[in-house]
């Protein structure tokens, strides 16, 4: 084990500044907390959200600084850019009869990507590694904005901006200072997670469709509203029928 | 003949036994969260068994496929997934898992080092019957992405753990008792595969 570096204490210092953030937030009752601590929270708490940020800060810190910066300026405006057309998108995402479950899909893609921007060997990675953080930033803005309850006000947004810019500046400060031979190696393996990750919640996501517009055999009421019999356990899969 | 032709022998008889009928380590019933992804291959040793001897195999190998190995089964794994998730029907995919510990533990056994891609072929068909076991789950998951995300990650520090186990067992007395660990995985996978037919 080495000294520590003056970059260490840099490293150590946002780690425990986020972290007190976000245990000061969980002590707070749920019913009380703000929408900026929402959106803190809706970040750093869902699988989903986090693990592509997760996976893109480690490739930053994994990569050379002009490949940081050619990512970064695309990362910035390709978020602002699906902020800006969100409605857009989501029109275009539901267009047509049964297309809800593409909304299962937005997560897992971007996992998907950032397993992509940790995988690729290094000579390949200053090609790869600007589009990827590109679309892992779109699909981050737009994934968050999807679950935004603050009506057009930005205090969620910004919690949550400010809660997903922590995780991939730790991560890659935390990769740069760790770089090496088992480090990479260890890079690659998470990188394989990823995207087994983002194969599963797709693949769950699709299967959803299938159990989303199962046909229905129940005969209509006759009534609107009131049904003809009780509804039972049976009509919902997945739920153990033995149990009634 | 040598050892290295008994062990290939030995893997290859095992994937022409593969016989077509189903045994399991399949939950029935709701599952939960992270926690029952997690659980998943930990609690069946038969999953466990065939991870812990992926990493051992890969760290008796040595080069590459010390990460090769553990980097390309999750990646397969999810394929099997997939497929188990879209409805897709497998049948053999429990008597497959019995069958991969069997060859995997041989393989380790006899110290066999066969070309890298043989290898990750090799474990890429049965990566797909162990995807396939957590993929007939996870739908049926309360959350299914922190299902997933429990499940991905147990495999991987089982594989982590195999590695570290093979690399520690690789150099005393000349790897015997990495051998001999194979030999102990074989007869677990002999258990399973007993059961299974």
């Amino acid at each position: 084990m080495g000294a520590l570096r003056p970059g260490d204490w840099l490293i150590a210092g946002i780690c425990i500044l986020g972290v007190g953030v976000l245990v000061a937030i969980e002590l707070h009752a749920p019913a009380g907390r703000s929408l900026l601590e929402g959106g803190v929270l809706a970040v750093l708490l869902s699988v989903g959200r986090t693990l592509p940020l997760v996976g893109l800060g480690v490739a930053l810190g994994l990569s050379g600084n002009r490949n940081i910066a050619a990512a970064v300026l695309l990362f910035v405006p390709a978020a602002i850019l699906s902020f800006l057309e969100r409605e857009r998108i989501l029109f275009a995402l539901l267009a047509g009869p049964e297309t809800s479950y593409r909304l299962y899909l937005i997560d897992p893609l971007a996992c998907l990507l950032a397993g992509l921007a940790l995988v690729t060997p290094d000579q390949f990675r200053s090609w790869t590694l600007p589009p990827l953080a590109a679309s892992i930033g779109a699909i981050a803005i737009f994934s968050i904005k999807l679950i935004d309850p603050g009506a057009g006000a930005p205090a969620f947004l910004e919690g949550a901006v400010a809660a997903a810019l922590w995780l991939i500046l730790l991560l890659a400060l935390v990769a740069r200072r760790l770089a090496g031979h088992w480090f990479d190696i260890s890079a690659r393996i998470l990188g394989s997670w990823l995207i087994a990750i983002g194969l599963l919640l797709g693949g769950a996501g699709l299967a959803q469709r299938a159990v989303t517009y199962a046909p229905v055999s129940q005969p209509a009421p006759s009534l609107p509203g009131i049904p003809e019999k009780p509804v039972t356990r049976h009509q919902f899969p997945g739920v153990n029928p033995g149990a009634e | 003949m040598s050892l290295r032709t008994v062990s290939a022998g030995l893997v290859l008889l095992c994937l022409l036994l593969w016989p077509i009928s189903a045994f399991a380590h399949i939950t029935e019933g709701p599952v939960g969260g992270f926690g029952s992804g997690f659980e998943h291959p930990l609690s069946g040793p038969d999953h466990f068994l065939a991870m812990f001897a992926v990493g051992i195999w890969g760290a008796q190998m040595g080069g590459r496929s010390v990460w090769t190995l553990p980097v390309t089964f999750p990646l397969v794994m999810a394929m099997g997934g997939l497929a188990a998730m879209l409805g897709l029907r497998l049948p053999g995919t429990e008597l497959g898992i019995a069958v991969s510990i069997v060859a995997l533990g041989s393989a380790i056994l006899f110290a066999w080092h066969p070309m890298e891609i043989i290898a990750l072929l090799l474990i890429s068909v049965f990566a797909i019957c162990h995807g396939y076991a957590h993929g007939v789950e996870l739908p049926r998951a309360a959350d299914p992405a922190d299902y997933a995300v429990g499940f991905v990650l147990a495999t991987g520090t089982i594989h982590l753990l195999g590695i570290g186990v093979g690399l520690a067992l690789g150099k005393p007395y000349q790897g015997r008792l990495a051998r001999a660990l194979g030999g102990v995985i074989v007869l677990g996978g002999a258990y399973y595969l007993v059961l299974a037919l």
